[in-house]
C-alpha cells in the first residue's frame, strides 16, 4: 500500500512540482488593457453653447477612461472641458518636462471636438526645497522665488499646445488660506504673480487667453485666516491691477440649498452671486474681458450641509443653464462640477458628480443631455405628492 | 529507490507539508485574544458621525438611536466600556488611523474596501434599493416589472436603476416623484404597483403606515463596523462578538426597534 502512494507521489511530483512554480506566476497576470484608438474626429452637436463641465482627467490611469469620459462629455452636449494640468506633475526637476498624461488627455479631446480650458497650479518639491524643512508648506505652496519658474512653465505650456488650449487659468481660488499653501493672503502678490505669468505666456504664445482664477465664494469675515471675502478679493485685485494682466476670469459660484433664480446678495452665497463678482469688477475695470464660470452646481449628497435632494438637483442644474443662457449673455462658459472622479472620494464630494467612477450616468447626466438635445425633459419633472383616493 | 528523475517532484512534496505542519502549529500557539489587551483601560472608543445620518438621533444634543444601542450591545458582548467619539465623515478613517477611535460603527463596507489597511466586519444591515410591492400582487424581481408602474424618486440610485431595467427588459413605466415617501404614498395608494426605494426608507415609512407589502432586494449597499487591519486579531475579536450579537437575536431587535 505504501509503496503504491510513494509509486503515485513520485508519478505526480513533477507535475507538482510545475503547478507549485505556475500557479503563483499566474497572480501577476493582468488583463489588457482595452485600446482607445482615436476615432473619426467628432464635434459636439448642442443646444447649450455655454455647457462645459469640470473633468478630474489628471489623475486617471487608464486611456480608454480619458476617452471614454470625454465621448460622454460631447454626447451630454457640453463643448468645453476645464481640466486641471499640475506644474508637479509636469516638470519633476527643474527644465525636465514630461508631457504623456497631458498629451493623452488633449489629444482625445481634440479628437471629441471639445475645447479645453487648463487650470495651472500644484508646486513640485524642488520649486519648494528653498524653504527648508523647518517651514510648513504644502502642494499650494509657492515661494516667491519660484513664481517666475511657475510662469515659465505656464508659458513652456501654452507654447506646447497653443493649437489646443486657447485658455489658461492661473492657479485656482487664490483667496483660501489652504489653495495659497497657507502663505498670508494678498491680491496684490497674487496680481504680481498674474504680471510673471502675463509676460512669459505673451512671448511664447501670443494668442493665449489668459483667466485670472476665480476667488472662491466665501463670507469669511474680515482677517480670517481662512479666507478672504471673493467681492472684497475681486475689489483689492483689481485695484492692484489685475486687469492689466488678463484677458478674462474663471469665476466660481455655487447654489448650494437655493434655486438658480434666487436673488444674489452681499451676505449670502447662492448661485447667482457670479453677478454681484461681476458687477464688482465693473466697478474697478473699464476693460473688456471675458467671464467663464468655471465651476458651480449643486450637491444632493445627504451628508453635505447645504445639500438639496437629487431632484432639486436636476431641476436647479436645469433651471440654471437656461437661466444663465437667457440672462447672461457675457457668459462664455457655465461648467459644472465636476463630471466624474477617477476613484469614489467616499463623502460628500461624490454628490457633485454626473456619472460614476464605474461609468454610471447618474440621472442629472441625462436631464442635462436632454435639454441639450432638445429631447427635452417633462416640464414639471416630478409628479405631484399622491393624494389618498376618496 | 526513487528515481532521480522523480526526486525534485519528493522534496516539493515534503517542503509544502512541511509549510503546512509548521503553520499548524503557529497558528495554535497564537495565544486566546485577550480584550482587555486589544483595548487598553476597558474602554472600546467607538467613531460616530453626527452629522445628518439616518443611523443617530440627537436628542438635546446628546447622541442617541441605532448605533449608539448597537455599540453599547458590542461593547457590553465585550465587557467593555463603550465611549462615543464623534468623527467626521472626512476624517473617519483618519481617525482609525491615528488611533482616536479603535473602530467606526457605520460604513458602507464598499468604501472601506477602498482603504488598504482598513477591514470592514460582516455587514449588520443592508441598505440596498429594494422593490416594494403589496403583499398580495407580490412582485419577486425586477424583471416582473414589465407591463408594471413603478413610483421612485426623481434623479435618485433608484431611479438610475430603474433606467437600468428600462433598458433590459419589456417596457414599464417609470412615475418619479420628488421624495421616496411620496413613491410609497404612490404604491399605498394604488397609483403604482410598486415602489423603489432604500432599504432605509423602506423601513422608516413601513413603521408609520401599516401596510401588507413584499419586499424584494434590488441592490445592495452593506453597512459594517471598520478596523484597522493590524492588529487583525482586534478586528476579529469584534467580528466575533457582532456574529454573536446576531446569533443572540440582538441586532435584527435593534434594527427592528430604530428603522
Amino acid at each position: 500500500m505504501i509503496v503504491k502512494r510513494l509509486k503515485l507521489i513520485t508519478r505526480h511530483g513533477p507535475t507538482a512540482l510545475r503547478l507549485l512554480v505556475v500557479l503563483p506566476l499566474l497572480h501577476f497576470l493582468h488583463p489588457v488593457e482595452p485600446r482607445a484608438t482615436l476615432e473619426q474626429p467628432q464635434r459636439v452637436i448642442t443646444n447649450l453653447p455655454q455647457l462645459c463641465v469640470h473633468t478630474r482627467l489628471i489623475d486617471e490611469v487608464w486611456e480608454w477612461k480619458i476617452q471614454r469620459s470625454l465621448q460622454l462629455v460631447r454626447e451630454m452636449g457640453a463643448g468645453t472641458i476645464v481640466e486641471f494640468f499640475p506644474w508637479a506633475y509636469f516638470e519633476t526637476s527643474p527644465g525636465n518636462h514630461t508631457w504623456q498624461q497631458a498629451d493623452r488627455i488633449l489629444r482625445h479631446a481634440e479628437n471629441q471636438g471639445l475645447r479645453v480650458i487648463a487650470r495651472m497650479g500644484m508646486v513640485p518639491a524642488w520649486a519648494r526645497e528653498n524653504l527648508g524643512q523647518e517651514s510648513r508648506n504644502t502642494l499650494n505652496t509657492l515661494p516667491r522665488e519660484a513664481w517666475k519658474d511657475f510662469a515659465d512653465f505656464v508659458a513652456t505650456f501654452a507654447a506646447r499646445y497653443q493649437d489646443v488650449v486657447k485658455h489658461l487659468i492661473v492657479w485656482n481660488e487664490p483667496n483660501l488660506a489652504f489653495e495659497w499653501g497657507h502663505a498670508p493672503l494678498s491680491p496684490a502678490d497674487y496680481v504680481e504673480l498674474l504680471r510673471l505669468t502675463h509676460d512669459a505666456v505673451r512671448a511664447a504664445s501670443p494668442q493665449t487667453v489668459l483667466l485670472a482664477a476665480g476667488p472662491a465664494p466665501t463670507l469669511e469675515p474680515a482677517g480670517s485666516p481662512h479666507g478672504m471675502n471673493d467681492l472684497l478679493w475681486l475689489e483689492e485685485s483689481f485695484a492692484a491691477g489685475a486687469a492689466d494682466w488678463i484677458d478674462g476670469l474663471a469665476l466660481h459660484s455655487y447654489g448650494f440649498a437655493e434655486g438658480p433664480e434666487a436673488p444674489s446678495s452681499s451676505n449670502r452665497l447662492n448661485f447667482r452671486r457670479v453677478e454681484l463678482q461681476r458687477e464688482t469688477i465693473l466697478r474697478n475695470s473699464d476693460k473688456e474681458l471675458a467671464y467663464f464660470l468655471t465651476e458651480t452646481g449643486w450637491n444632493d449628497d445627504p451628508h453635505h450641509a447645504q445639500a438639496v435632494n437629487p431632484a432639486r438637483r436636476i431641476r436647479y442644474t436645469l433651471d440654471a443653464l437656461r437661466f444663465s443662457g437667457r440672462r447672461w449673455p457675457w457668459l462664455e462658459s457655465l461648467c459644472l462640477w465636476a463630471l466624474r472622479y477617477p476613484a469614489p472620494s467616499m463623502n460628500w464630494r461624490d454628490g457633485y458628480t454626473l456619472i460614476t467612477p464605474e461609468f454610471l450616468k447618474k440621472p442629472v447626466y441625462h436631464a442635462i443631455l436632454n435639454l441639450a438635445s432638445g429631447q427635452g425633459n417633462s416640464d414639471t419633472l416630478w409628479l405631484p405628492p399622491p393624494v389618498a383616493p376618496a | 529507490m526513487v528515481a532521480s528523475s522523480r526526486r525534485p517532484g519528493l522534496i516539493a512534496l515534503g517542503l509544502l507539508a512541511l509549510v503546512m505542519v509548521a503553520t499548524f502549529f503557529q497558528r495554535s500557539r497564537l495565544p486566546a485574544p485577550e480584550v482587555a489587551d486589544l483595548f487598553p483601560g476597558g474602554v472600546l472608543r467607538i467613531g460616530i458621525e453626527t452629522s445628518p445620518s439616518p443611523y443617530i438621533n440627537l436628542q438635546d444634543g446628546e447622541p442617541g438611536g441605532l448605533v449608539i444601542d448597537l455599540g453599547r450591545a458590542l461593547a457590553g458582548e465585550l465587557d467593555l466600556e463603550p465611549q462615543f467619539i464623534n468623527v467626521s465623515l472626512d476624517g473617519r478613517y483618519d481617525a482609525l488611523r491615528l488611533g482616536i477611535v479603535d473602530l467606526l460603527i457605520a460604513v458602507d463596507a464598499r468604501h472601506a474596501a477602498f482603504q488598504a489597511d482598513v477591514l470592514a466586519t460582516r455587514p449588520w444591515f443592508d441598505a440596498g434599493l429594494v422593490l416594494v410591492s403589496h403583499e398580495d400582487q407580490a412582485l419577486h424581481s425586477m424583471q416582473e416589472m414589465a407591463g408594471r408602474s413603478l413610483a421612485l424618486a426623481l434623479g435618485s440610485a433608484a431611479d438610475a436603476e430603474a433606467r437600468r431595467w428600462q433598458r433590459r427588459i419589456a417596457a414599464f413605466s417609470i412615475l418619479p416623484y420628488e421624495l421616496p415617501q411620496y413613491a410609497l404614498d404612490a404604491l399605498r395608494f394604488g397609483v403604482a404597483q410598486a415602489a423603489l426605494v432604500n432599504a432605509l426608507d423602506a423601513r422608516l415609512y413601513l413603521r408609520q403606515h401599516e401596510m401588507a407589502v413584499s419586499l424584494h432586494q434590488v441592490s445592495e449597499q452593506h453597512i459594517a463596523m471598520a478596523l484597522l487591519s493590524d492588529p487583525a486579531l482586534r478586528w476579529r475579536v469584534i467580528d466575533h462578538a457582532l456574529g454573536r450579537l446576531f446569533e443572540q437575536g440582538v441586532v435584527p431587535r435593534l434594527l427592528d426597534c430604530w428603522l
